[in-house]
């Protein structure tokens, strides 16, 4: 669905994102870990055009996506939550997400108000739609990204930390959430988060960066017994496969 | 379906204006029945400087950018109608070196107003190509520096515009009433591009801009739509302006007018159209009674001292107390109509 050839990104003559090649499949929860600094935030951010990559190429559903701006990727199918939240809090709960909805490739499909209809109650949000977003708290901002970028209609879901300061109770809520998304929208799904225990859980696949490298993709098993993995995650730089 | 879709805040909004319209009308129709000349045409000056303030809070409120070329885009509207309406008979005497043959036709008020619209948005398009890349102080910037050029050019190009001279001659064929239907309009247009498609999504952009880049917001695109939006409104202002005075010139399109419509907007609420309706009433109320103590009256028996430059002073203040105390104004993100079902529930 989603092909990454050699995507580069430099800051000046750091390489934070280096010659990233992935395959994101529809249907598949895939998770995305790494250290600190390893460039998965950046990754997302080239991916969904808000960094103009310095080299590589973006392909979605076979169609060279480059060239796009970061709106057109969005419309394109290409959602995205935010580490920092970056939800609207002069607009209420249900304006917040219309700006996705009217955004949206498919606003004009019948069933396009259902489908997030059903998302805002899935998400706990249904009685939340008149108020302003600045007075959520942190879970429910979360999860109204969530939704908003489901307004899109998406083909690659991209969560970057959606776990983060949950608790023990709200992460059980939010993988069933995500279950719920892969089973009823049939997108892909990206995950980039610290908590090994919910990635392992959530995802199908796993993909580990660490300085701007992808280090290995596979399953959750895989990756967890790969030494090179649990080195990066050490930090053991003495390791040969590192260098 | 229905808060979702782009557009189903139309019926608030439409009680919404409605009520504003009301309280408008009102005004309008007392100040008409038991009003003397002077108290009508401070009331007509207030009109238009709400079609101003709803102009500006078009752009400026919806995209949270400040803008301060407004009252130069008031002036193109009112010089471009005043040029097309003005009778030939009298171009010949006030713009005996017109070029392009601008002295000698000379068109009805109504063509003369859609002409004069059509070139201000379309100066407006140019100049909001540029505008709407940046934002914050650039774009304020470059909004300062259109006032200026269009200033001088009011002021210099005297074989059009007749410099610091007046420009007279212009058929006044509006009168108070002319002014209120057309205000009410703009109150209806102004709140329903608020919760239009491209309203809600220039607000998220204001909110956040990257955050609105990443849902699929055309960011330049709805911001560009805003701000020749607002340049029709500002259009309008001028060319009511002129036709009810049938005389004009570059001062009053200048600073001091800009100032004036931007405290007005503060202290209202830039976000809401309720915000800009309200600010602009109480401050041209209140400049009333700051002019009357400018000028030394005796208040119960007492000779008060003249206070020349109150108002200038009393604008001022008020921005700096707005932003200092209540920095998104009186009403903040509320418009009227939520006012009544707050009290309710």
């Amino acid at each position: 669905m989603l092909e990454l050839t050699d995507l580069s990104k430099r800051f000046g003559g750091v390489k934070a994102v280096d010659q990233v090649s992935l395959t994101i499949d529809e249907g598949v929860v895939h998770g995305l870990i790494g250290p600190n600094g390893a460039g998965k935030t950046t990754l997302i951010n080239l991916i969904s055009g808000l960094l103009k990559a310095s080299g590589g190429q973006l392909t979605l559903r076979g169609k060279s996506i480059d060239s796009l701006e970061a709106h057109q990727r969005a419309r394109a199918g290409l959602a995205r939550t935010f580490q920092n939240l970056r939800v609207y809090p002069n607009l209420t709960v249900s304006q917040n997400i219309s700006v996705a909805a009217s955004a949206s490739a498919s606003r004009t499909a019948g069933d396009h108000g259902k489908v997030i209809r059903e998302a805002i109650r899935r998400f706990d949000l249904e009685d939340k739609q008149h108020l302003p977003a600045s007075v959520l708290s942190y879970g429910h901002m979360r999860r109204l990204e969530i939704v908003r970028a489901l307004a899109l209609s998406p083909s690659v879901l991209m969560l970057d930390e959606p776990a983060a300061g949950m608790n023990q109770q709200e992460t059980e809520a939010l993988v069933s959430g995500l279950e719920w998304i892969r089973d009823n929208h049939g997108c892909a799904i990206l995950v980039i988060d610290h908590d090994l225990r919910f990635i392992m859980r959530v995802c199908e696949k796993i993909t580990v960066m660490s300085m701007g490298r992808v280090l290995t993709t596979g399953l959750p098993e895989e990756v967890s017994a790969d030494p090179r993995v649990i080195a990066a995650y050490l930090g053991d730089s003495a390791d040969g496969h590192l260098i | 379906m229905s808060s979702l879709t782009p557009g189903s805040g139309f019926r608030p909004a439409l009680t919404g204006a409605l009520i504003l319209s009301v309280v408008l009308v009102a005004i309008g129709v007392l100040v008409e029945l038991y009003g003397q000349r002077y108290q009508i045409r401070m009331v007509y000056a207030a009109y238009v400087n709400l079609l101003v303030v709803l102009g500006l809070q078009v752009f400026m409120g919806n995209a949270n950018i400040t803008n301060l070329s407004h009252s130069a885009f008031m002036g193109i509207g009112a010089y471009v109608a005043a040029i097309c309406v003005t009778p030939v008979k009298i171009k010949a005497i006030s713009l005996p070196d017109a070029p392009w043959g601008l002295n000698t036709f000379a068109l009805d008020p109504i063509s003369s107003a859609v002409i004069a619209v059509v070139i201000t948005a379309l100066l407006a398009l140019l100049v909001g190509l540029i505008i709407t890349r940046l934002t914050g102080i650039g774009a304020t910037i470059v909004s300062l520096a259109i006032l200026v050029i269009v200033h001088s050019i009011f002021l210099h190009y005297t074989d059009i515009f007749k410099g610091k001279q007046a420009f007279f001659g212009i058929p006044r064929v509006f009168t108070l009433n002319s002014i209120l239907v057309v205000t009410v309009i703009a109150v209806f247009v102004a709140r329903l591009f608020r919760e239009s498609r491209w309203g809600v999504q220039l607000r998220a952009s204001a909110d956040d801009e990257v955050g609105a880049r990443a849902m699929g917001v055309d960011v330049f695109r709805v911001r560009l739509v805003a701000w020749v939006t607002g340049s029709i409104f500002l259009a309008t202002a001028g060319i009511c302006y002129a036709y009810f005075l049938g005389t004009i010139s570059a001062r009053p399109f200048y600073f001091t007018h800009v100032f004036l419509t931007v405290a007005m907007l503060i202290l209202g609420g830039m976000r809401t159209v309720t915000g800009a309706v309200l600010g602009t009433v109480l401050i041209s109320f209140g400049l009333e009674g700051i002019r009357f103590l400018e000028t030394g009256p005796d208040v119960a028996g007492i000779k008060l001292p003249e206070m020349l430059g109150l108002s200038g002073i009393a604008l001022g203040v008020i921005i700096v107390a707005t932003m200092a105390l209540r920095p998104s104004g009186i009403m903040g993100n509320t418009e009227v109509e939520q006012l009544f079902r707050r009290r309710r529930t």
